[in-house]
């Protein structure tokens, strides 16, 4: 695979955060691949650092946090030409290198647009301060703009819409506009971090139908973290399920879904509720809890709640291997594969 | 058998309970600041009431030995007219600190129960008491002070007390109040008027308790307030008769000019004294609200 | 928003009307005879063989409410009476209240520069130098009582380095109102700002510390734009609410501050003149000087409500 394929290369991400003095660590070793124009979901239970994960790479974090990774690469296309870009090697999480990426290369929708907009602004203002800043456009123009892609975003009477404050806005209404931010400079690779959690359901096939229209029309590449195995089924292209700050299992959706290899994968989708459960079938639940990343030990984090753990399982650090092209297990039951980086 | 199960939740809550209040300690424990702030007032707590059930002499000026410098006979020297400076601070110690908490627990009371009474019942009571709240906030409350000073027309301890603790309650009040607003429309509270509870029991029984931590900090903190106020108001020669020592009537003497430049111990050691206990008890008020807030566990 | 704020300026007149009362009848109380506050001495004195005549002309024998009424007009007419020694409250307060205005409005202003800034930063400094040394200061300014403050200024300043006129307003001599001014107003502004920047601190750290974590901060940071931005158009503009709100809920603390600093640098006003009326009983004085400090605070927290109405967009629209 070559730069033209891969938007985002990650290797080897390490994420820690110093708390009362002691260092816990969140992400381990994280690696995956984004391909150019396609959807990589990240799924994993609440608190297994999908969402830490991307605000590393974001460089979102605050000063408490240690960021460190072999390579975070991001490869922009543009007129036909690739620019590698190193983030890995910027020093600022907030510094010129990162804020020039943010926002015409790659940008990010959040989790909660109740509190993802600023209440003392004008949404269109909100909106269009992002595209002032990188293409110095004036006032006027940015607004046509804005009003542009508000259409797109099917926000309705998007003429007297632009001059609302975001209290007089629905939660899904917000959450276009949180989009609409992510959208204006027109990035090549947007990551949405649950951005359905806070919303209904029907707001979120709105929204859900939205994005992905975006990716199929415009060619855009989005990273999903969600823990919605329904949503990863529809909108993904390849999945990265993370555990306990690691990735255990990374391929196609097919790969993911149809041969499912991970104990823990399995797990998963097991526990998915079905419409429709027959009688005297019960739904599906994980043993156990999920550790505190706190108590750290060696070995399998899942090995606790694993069927097939045996005693190889605690110890050391279980390598990932390669059990087809692209389809990456960290599981030792896959042994006999040969072992890949990631 | 469904004795045995009685008896074991009682325990687990019971434990459950003990353990909570272990974490607790040791977290306040493991606050510097806190435990600093903890031991010095109980430390000059326990000095002053020992002083004065000792019954050191604060009165009884020393005319040969008038405007001493520390040292000596005296540890903390003489005043202007030649009385032990030690014996006053400890004496005025006790006074100033009985202010302090008197004041502050009596106004955490009215305001707990005003407050309670305003936020559970709402409509026109709750207008009346906000209105009368609000008239007693008009006024800076020193200068409130002074007003009630001058209708009451004598300056005595016992009229001092009325007067803070009229004029102090309506921090607590806005606060339970409000957390009384929000938590009336809590389901337990709707439970517990399902079964037919008494009103009063719901309000002290089982809504008061969840508003006991923000009360506890509060009145930690306005001790030092009301110890302050009653400082600057004895200073400015409004607040305890003279006969009585209390911190600011000591600190009253640097007010001529004459006193600061030449017997800087008159007002140092006393300055010292309400500046460490304040400094203390801020610190102790800091370290509870960290233990005791629910809402930054 | 004008409705609002035409609302808000009529909740003002019900106020000052239930304070007026209370002090007027709180002056009844005191069981002073009123017609020596309301009528000047040497008219008294002209009239003293027909003073029942005169009690009954001025409305003294009518019913209290009547009276009240009686002098509540006056009030209005800016006739506030006559103090015991014989002058005019009225004279009197138009000379002490711009002294106060003076010490209290300085110490305001230089508070909320000093103290929302150094909060600030430290907030967006978290841990840094100016954090820490703030944080010192704030618990250090806020144990140390204000007068002592105040007293340990005069040493320093006026008495070791005689750098400052340890009291009063104005000097005799004075040839420069300017510079005389400046070095009358320096040590008390000093020590109230002090007591006022301990608090603002604070209060102003731990706002824009919750600011700075909301979500929308991460939503400005995602558009790329440069920190400062960040931090004064998204950070700072939404802090500045909390922080008006607290700046003018501690004014009657700076007033009734300025009543303690009046009397420890001499300074002569509104707060010395209600503190020596007390010690010396001259109610008239004291009533009025509270109505009016009353009735400067209920147009302080008037104000509290517009600028939060000016800030907030869901006030603002009235929803």
């Amino acid at each position: 695979m070559n730069n033209q394929e891969i938007i985002l290369d990650v290797k080897n991400l390490n994420t820690s955060f110093i708390s009362d003095r002691k260092q816990v660590d969140i992400v381990k070793s994280v690696s995956f691949q984004v391909k150019r124009g396609t959807t990589l979901s990240v799924v994993g239970e609440s608190g297994c650092g999908k969402s830490v994960t991307m605000n590393s790479i974001m460089r979102f974090l605050g000063s408490n946090a240690r960021v460190s990774a072999d390579n975070i690469q991001y490869n922009a296309l543009r007129d036909g030409e690739i620019t590698e870009y190193h983030l890995e090697t910027y020093k600022k999480s907030n510094g010129p290198e990162m804020r020039a990426l943010r926002g015409p290369d790659m940008s990010m929708v959040f989790q909660d647009p109740m509190s993802s907009l600023n209440p003392v602004y004008k949404v269109g203002d909100q909106v269009a301060e992002g595209l002032i800043q990188h293409t110095g456009m004036g006032k006027k123009e940015a607004r046509e703009k804005v009003l542009e892609l508000f259409r797109k975003l099917g926000i309705p009477d998007p003429e007297s819409r632009i001059d609302c404050y975001p209290h007089q806005f629905s939660g899904g209404m917000k959450q276009r506009v949180v989009i609409a931010i992510a959208m204006i400079c027109n990035p090549e690779l947007i990551i949405c971090d649950e951005p359905t959690t806070a919303l209904d359901v029907t707001i979120q096939a709105q929204i859900m139908e939205l994005l992905k229209d975006l990716q199929v029309n415009e060619g855009k590449s989005i990273v999903l973290i969600t823990h919605n195995m329904g949503l990863v089924a529809e909108m993904a292209d390849e999945v990265c399920v993370m555990y306990m700050g690691r990735v255990v299992e990374f391929g196609s959706l097919e790969d993911v879904f149809d041969h499912t290899s991970h104990p823990y994968t399995k797990a998963l989708l097991r526990s998915v509720p079905v419409l429709g459960l027959a009688d005297g079938q019960i739904l599906e639940t994980i043993p156990g809890i999920t550790p505190n990343p706190a108590d750290i030990k060696g070995g399998c984090d899942f090995a606790d709640r694993c069927p097939d753990c045996t005693e190889r399982c605690r110890q050391g650090v279980i390598p990932a291997f390669e059990i087809a092209k692209g389809h990456r297990v960290r599981c030792l039951k896959y042994d006999s594969f040969p072992e890949v980086n990631g | 058998m469904s004795d045995s199960t009685t008896v074991s939740i009682k325990n687990q809550n019971k434990s459950a309970a003990s353990s909570l209040l272990k974490k607790n300690i040791r977290k306040f424990m493991n606050n510097k600041l806190a435990l600093f702030g903890l031991i010095v007032v109980v430390i000059m707590t326990v000095a002053c009431v020992v002083g004065m059930i000792v019954g050191v002499d604060y009165n009884t000026p020393n005319l040969t030995a008038l405007k001493t410098p520390p040292g000596g006979e005296h540890i903390l020297g003489t005043d202007t007219i030649g009385r032990d400076l030690w014996a006053r601070v400890l004496y005025g110690g006790c006074y100033s600190i009985f202010i302090g908490v008197f004041c502050a627990v009596m106004s955490s009371v009215i305001g707990a129960i005003l407050g309670a009474i305003s936020g559970y019942f709402g409509g026109k009571i709750d207008q009346l008491i906000i209105r009368i709240s609000e008239i007693f906030q008009a006024f800076p409350q020193l200068v409130l002070v002074m007003m009630l000073v001058a209708i009451v027309n004598k300056r005595g301890l016992s009229n001092l007390l009325v007067i803070f603790v009229l004029t102090g309650w309506m921090t607590t009040f806005r606060m339970v109040r409000n957390e009384f607003m929000s938590l009336k429309g809590e389901t337990y509270v709707k439970v517990c008027e399902a079964f037919g509870m008494k009103k009063s029991r719901i309000m002290f029984n089982q809504i008061l308790p969840n508003v006991m931590s923000p009360i506890i900090v509060s009145t930690t903190t306005n001790v030092a307030f009301f110890i302050l106020q009653e400082a600057a108001l004895s200073f400015i020669g409004l607040g305890v008769a003279d006969s009585t020592p209390t911190w600011g009537n000591i600190l009253n003497a640097a007010k001529s000019v004459s006193v600061v430049t030449n017997q800087w111990w008159v007002w140092v050691f006393p300055g010292l004294a309400i500046s460490l206990f304040v400094l203390a008890i801020n610190f102790l008020g800091d370290g509870l609200r960290d233990v005791l807030d629910a809402k930054q566990q | 928003m004008l409705k609002f704020i035409l609302k808000k300026l009529l909740m003002i007149i019900p106020m000052l009307l239930l304070i007026s009362m209370i002090v007027f009848f709180g002056l009844q109380m005191t069981g002073v005879d009123p017609i020596n506050f309301m009528v000047s001495p040497e008219t008294l004195s002209a009239n003293a063989n027909n003073v029942e005549a005169l009690r009954e002309s001025l409305g003294l024998n009518d019913p209290l409410i009547v009276q009240y009424f009686h002098w509540l007009g006056n009030c209005l007419h800016g006739d506030f009476g006559y103090s015991f020694d014989g002058s005019a409250i009225a004279s009197i307060i138009a000379v002490r209240m711009p002294y106060t205005f003076e010490l209290a409005g300085y110490s305001l202003v230089l508070s909320a520069i000093i103290g929302i800034g150094i909060g600030i930063i430290s907030a967006i400094r978290q841990n840094g130098i100016i954090d820490y040394v703030g944080r010192v200061l704030a618990v250090l300014g806020q144990a140390i009582p204000q007068f002592l403050v105040g007293i340990i200024l005069i040493q320093f300043f006026s008495i070791k380095l005689g750098l400052f006129p340890s009291g009063n307003r104005v000097s005799p001599e004075a040839t420069n109102t300017f510079v005389d001014a400046f070095v009358h107003l320096f040590l008390p502004v000093l020590t109230l700002t002090i007591g006022m920047v301990a608090v603002l601190m604070r209060y102003a750290r731990n706002t824009m510390l919750d600011v700075l974590n909301s979500d929308y901060i991460k939503t400005a940071r995602s558009k790329g734009i440069p920190e400062w931005k960040v931090y004064l158009k998204h950070g700072f503009r939404n802090a500045m609410k909390p922080v008006l709100v607290i700046l003018v809920f501690r004014i009657p603390m700076l007033v009734g501050g300025s009543v303690v600093i009046e009397s420890v640098f001499s300074y002569p006003g509104i707060g010395l003149t209600m503190t020596n009326a007390i010690t010396s009983g001259d109610y008239p004085v004291v009533l009025v000087t509270t109505l009016i400090i009353a009735a400067v605070m209920l147009i302080c927290s008037f104000m509290v409500d517009v600028f939060n109405a000016l800030l907030d967009p869901r006030v603002r629209l009235g929803e």
